[in-house]
């Protein structure tokens, strides 16, 4: 598969020959950013295999709507959104969007350092679903909270709301792990 | 603050994807590639309908291959024969030659039919290749002569230039004529002289001078003939290209 990546110059080249449907740019595509957007779909979705499943998912998507693509930015960017729509949509399949208060799930005790990635991504499992998918959106892929509320179907304020409650539940479990990690 | 702190350590963060998840990408793409060729099944179609086209112009050249064949061998349009009236040439194949003979006209074919007296005119300037065709053998001649000589006003017209095949147009006095089975004229075959030779003829007439003539070098008559089947119905080139369409319609029923 490594061979075939060369092939592809630029990403618009790449993107080119997917709309065109050339199965060697698709095997190149998911060799690129089947990773990327793993990482995405888990921040989204607890469970491993359906993370997986809707990046799978995620990657026919594109190549399906890949002709909309309008070369006008960045096709990974444009990638993206559409793997953060997918694990949308997943979550409200599955009545996990919804967004009331919620309590915290307890964390498993971790002393690793804060620092790493694994453990933010773990910090980010534990919070409730609404209040997971609001913070994903807003603190890491940079929507805005109207964006987040046309995509979840929420109020804006009900947006606001939950991200300031996932805020201050990350907060109170980052000093649980600061002070464990103390002792 | 915390945010920009989550922000900068999982954007770019990339898990790899189990091999369970690889099998499900390579089957899922696998049911999309003969979508994706599903959807344009015109490529196939035009593909089909090229090699179609080809197959039938190769088929039509074929066909109008044979029908020249076939039509090589064809009577010769009466618009392009040659008359010659008896009475003034009855002497002139046997003892003078071509250059006599050659009093010619073309009338066109009701002329033929009806006008009981051809009108004559100059004979043609001889070829210097047209005296060598002195010397070769002419069986009509003996039998023309005899015809001749039972009836002065008998008219007869050429089918060929070669003198060897002609007919009785016998249009001023109707006279009951008994040819001998063993002559020339029974014996002689229908034998059209070969296209090749025709023009090569030609090409040595207008070496030595003579002005070129298609009707001589048997490619007019080819070409006349052409428009004519064995019915002398006219076969246009659009009819031509039906039949052939029809019998490739047969073929790949």
């Amino acid at each position: 598969m490594a061979r075939i990546l060369p092939l592809f110059k630029t990403e618009h080249d790449l993107a080119r020959a997917i709309i065109r449907g050339d199965g060697n740019a698709q095997r190149a595509f998911y060799e690129k950013y089947s990773g990327k957007f793993l990482a995405i779909c888990c921040r989204y979705i607890k469970d491993r295999m359906a993370a997986e499943d809707v990046m799978v998912e995620s990657m026919m998507r594109i190549f399906e709507k890949s002709s909309q693509f309008d070369f006008q930015g960045s096709f990974e960017g444009w990638s993206k959104r559409l793997v953060v729509n997918q694990a949308l949509g997943y979550l409200r399949s599955n009545k996990m969007l919804e967004t009331g208060i919620e309590e915290a799930h307890q964390a498993s005790g971790s002393t690793e350092s804060l620092l790493e990635a694994e453990d933010l991504l773990r910090l980010i499992h534990e919070l409730p679903s609404g209040y997971r998918t609001v913070f994903n959106l807003y603190a890491i892929e940079g929507y805005s909270h109207a964006e987040i509320a046309e995509l979840m179907g929420i109020s804006e304020g009900t947006s606001k709301s939950q991200l300031s409650r996932a805020r201050a539940v990350l907060q109170e479990r980052l000093n649980e792990l600061q002070l464990t990690s103390n002792f | 603050m915390m945010d920009q702190h989550f922000s900068k350590k999982l954007r770019d963060l990339e898990i790899t994807p189990s091999e369970r998840a690889n099998e499900l990408f390579r089957s899922r793409l696998e049911q999309l590639s003969p979508q994706k060729e599903e959807k344009r099944p015109g490529k196939y179609f035009a593909t089909a309908a090229a090699v179609l086209v080809a197959l039938g112009f190769l088929f039509y050249l074929h066909l109008n291959e044979n029908v020249m064949k076939a039509d090589s061998t064809a009577v010769l349009p009466k618009t392009t024969d040659e008359i010659i009236t008896g009475k003034e040439t009855a002497t002139a194949p046997a003892e003078t030659g071509i250059q006599q003979e050659e009093e010619v006209r073309e009338t066109p074919p009701s002329a033929v039919s009806s006008s009981p007296a051809p009108v004559r005119i100059p004979a043609a300037k001889p070829s210097p290749g047209l005296a060598e065709e002195q010397n070769a053998p002419r069986p009509a001649k003996k039998l023309l002569s005899d015809l001749q000589s039972l009836n002065p006003e008998i008219s007869y017209r050429y089918h060929n230039p070669d003198l060897t095949d002609f007919a009785i147009l016998d249009t001023h006095s109707p006279l009951d004529l008994e040819i001998p089975e063993t002559s020339s004229f029974a014996e002689a075959p229908e034998k059209p002289t070969p296209l090749l030779v025709k023009v090569v003829r030609e090409v040595k007439y207008v070496a030595n001078g003579d002005r070129p003539d298609l009707d001589r070098a048997g490619i007019k008559p080819a070409a006349t003939t052409l428009a004519h089947n064995q019915n002398g119905l006219l076969a246009n080139e659009s009819r031509q290209i039906k039949e052939g369409f029809h019998k490739f319609k047969e073929i790949f029923r």
